[in-house]
């Protein structure tokens, strides 16, 4: 069963809108959801959850129809959900947030919990407002694990932390894949983050999906090619995505079946391809 | 069983794990019938990608390195002594390829070049 | 929906402000009586203390509404479980559970009364009772279709001032009819009541509808 299933979804904001997106999210998959700030990330996971009303489209979530608002709640009570801000209030401490989680959830685990708050350091007599962001980010990821969620959705979550522990959280995700009926959509900016674990990757770009595929088979069919100009203008254009001229020489992005034997290709990583994506476009 | 990625070799991920485990198989580091890890635990476990795994695990049964039972899992198939053979064989012809090429590019004739051969064979 | 309940009474109990109020109130009317026993004054100032606890418990359930901005609680309770239909429902249950709550100070202010001999008979004080409690419902039932519908943060402030103004204009009205410790017009106190009642209820169902089709960020 897939995880998440979109078809043309579309909002319109008054300079923006969310261009007709189909994606699939394939059950026991993870996703990266990539796209440079204002790109739509936050609006489509937003229109995925119901936090705000699509003009069309639809979405099924773990099988479930999200345009019902019944469904959505059932499908719900599987999802574990981390946006880039935690509302949590500011006044609550552990204890308080475990009982109003315990009564929320059908499936609340509050040892797996406790546990999560042990894993990851967090205080558990301290308001959630005096947290530091860092914290406050964990503590969602700690209350999203602990419902025997089965789909993950995160926007930014790891944003406002440190890299040893957005190290430590990427492990956390990983290690929740290893159940095949476990899925994640993690959508960021901060692309290496995710370029390891991903099995799929979706390009947003100003409210448009650009592509979406397995993040394999992009890293090989793309390659970064070191020439000079006249070599690269010898090419097949088309095969070229983007390019940079410099005093010393070209590089570009390019398909790597274009390329001649004898002139090396080096493997390029999701962030580039995504950058020089974007600058083609524009 | 130790598995090493290199992400900066620029092969890809799916040919490094199916490199390796092919020649663990065929040095006998990894016995006949002895499972394998699964799909999922050998990607989460490297962390990587499934669909790579999967990948890698696709062409080792494909050439007849490995087996699957469903629900059980990926084993190593029975040492056969052909598929290695015929695995050393294409081996040769690929270097053979290469070879050819580079004599090529310096001008060897044919004859020059089996004559650096049968030195070389000599010697050993 | 019982956990968004839940959630709000926590966050009210663990409130600063409400802590102070819940002892504040009681304390008021104590100090105000035992001034006047004191100065020989009759007990009618104390009436003040009457008022001011519904008004404080008002505006208290209210401020769960400004927390949940700010905290942005709207939007994450949206990840939960919970429909939209359950967060409304929610809301309005909270502000009666604060009638409720409202209820109970007022028996604390009737102890403290009897305890003073005070001269006011227990039939006024019900009528106070009813008469505050719907007025906090006026409240709610203004300003939570407002906070739950509109986004647009200045336009929340210029109603929000405006809801001040009017609930401001209920209780002097209330007042004016308050001579000695009596209501004088129950009849339009019991008027009163009934209209805040109604739009209590019209205001819930309006919720409701209205908040399905927000878009809440």
């Amino acid at each position: 069963m897939d995880a998440i299933e979109i078809s043309g979804l579309t909002k319109s904001y008054k300079d923006f809108k969310l261009d007709n997106v189909s994606l699939t999210l394939p059950g026991g998959c993870i996703m990266g959801l990539i796209g440079e700030n204002g790109a739509g990330k936050s609006t489509l996971i937003n229109l995925i959850l119901g936090i705000s009303r699509a003009e069309s489209g639809s979405v099924k979530l773990l099988g479930r129809n999200a345009m019902n608002d019944n469904d959505l709640k059932l499908a719900k009570e599987d999802i574990g959900v981390v946006l880039d801000n935690v509302g949590l209030p500011l006044s609550f401490k552990a204890k308080h947030i475990n009982d109003v989680m315990d009564t929320i959830y059908k499936n609340w685990d509050e040892q797996e919990f406790y546990g999560y708050l042990k894993r990851f350091d967090l205080p558990e007599n301290k308001a959630f407002g005096k947290l530091s962001n860092g914290m406050k980010m964990k503590m969602g990821i700690a209350i999203a694990l602990s419902h025997k969620a089965k789909l993950l959705i995160l926007d930014e979550a790891t944003n406002g932390l440190d890299p040893v522990i957005r190290d430590e959280i990427t492990d956390v995700f990983n290690e929740f894949t290893r159940d095949e009926s476990h899925s994640i959509l993690i959508s960021s900016h901060i692309v290496s983050d995710l370029e390891k674990i991903c099995d799929y990757v979706a390009f947003l770009h100003k409210g448009k999906l650009m592509l979406c595929e397995e993040k394999d088979i992009l890293l090989e069919q793309y390659g970064i090619l070191q020439c000079s100009e006249q070599q690269l203008e010898e090419l097949d254009h088309k095969s070229v995505i983007g390019k940079k001229l410099g005093r010393y020489g070209a590089q570009a992005l390019i398909k790597r079946s274009a390329v001649p034997k004898g002139l090396t290709v080096s493997p390029v990583t999701i962030e580039e391809l995504f950058v020089y994506m974007i600058k083609e476009e524009q | 069983m130790n598995i090493f990625i290199d992400n900066k070799s620029g092969a890809p991920i799916y040919d490094q794990i199916y490199g390796q485990i092919k020649s663990l198989i065929i040095s006998g580091a990894l016995k006949e019938d002895e499972a394998l890890p699964s799909i999922r635990n050998l990607a989460k476990d490297l962390r990587i990608s499934v669909v790579t795994t999967k990948r890698a695990y696709d062409e080792l049964e494909k050439e007849g390195f490995i087996y699957t039972i469903a629900a059980k899992g990926c084993f190593v198939a029975p040492k056969n002594v052909e598929l290695i053979r015929e695995a050393n064989l294409r081996k040769i012809e690929e270097l053979m390829g290469e070879i050819t090429k580079l004599a090529a590019s310096c001008g060897l004739s044919r004859k020059e070049l089996i004559e650096m051969f049968e030195y070389l064979s000599e010697e050993d | 929906m019982s956990g968004l309940i839940k959630k709000d009474i926590y966050e009210a109990c663990r409130s600063g402000a409400n802590k102070l109020l819940t002892i504040i109130t009681p304390c008021i009317i104590a100090i105000t009586m035992l001034l006047g026993e004191i100065l020989g004054r009759d007990h009618s100032v104390s009436m003040v203390g009457l008022f001011f606890s519904p008004l404080m418990v008002g505006i208290g359930c209210l401020g769960s509404t400004t927390s949940d901005s700010v905290s942005r609680w709207n939007v994450y309770s949206m990840t939960t479980p919970c429909s939209r239909s359950d967060i409304v429902n929610a809301k309005y249950i909270f502000s009666l559970i604060c009638q409720l709550y409202n209820m109970a100070l007022h028996g604390l202010i009737l102890l403290l009364l009897y305890i003073f001999d005070t001269p006011v008979s227990a039939s006024d004080l019900t009528w106070f009772l009813m008469m505050t409690v719907s007025s906090t419902m006026l409240l709610a039932a203004v300003f939570f279709p407002i906070n739950l519908l509109i986004r647009d943060r200045t336009a929340k402030s210029v109603l929000g001032a405006l809801i001040g103004g009017i609930a401001g204009s209920v209780y002097s009205i209330v007042m004016t009819n308050v001579i000695d410790g009596e209501i004088v017009d129950r009849k339009a106190a019991l008027i009163m009541t009934a209209v805040f009642a109604v739009m209590f209820i019209l205001s819930w169902i309006i919720s409701l509808n209205a908040f399905k089709n927000r878009d809440v960020v």
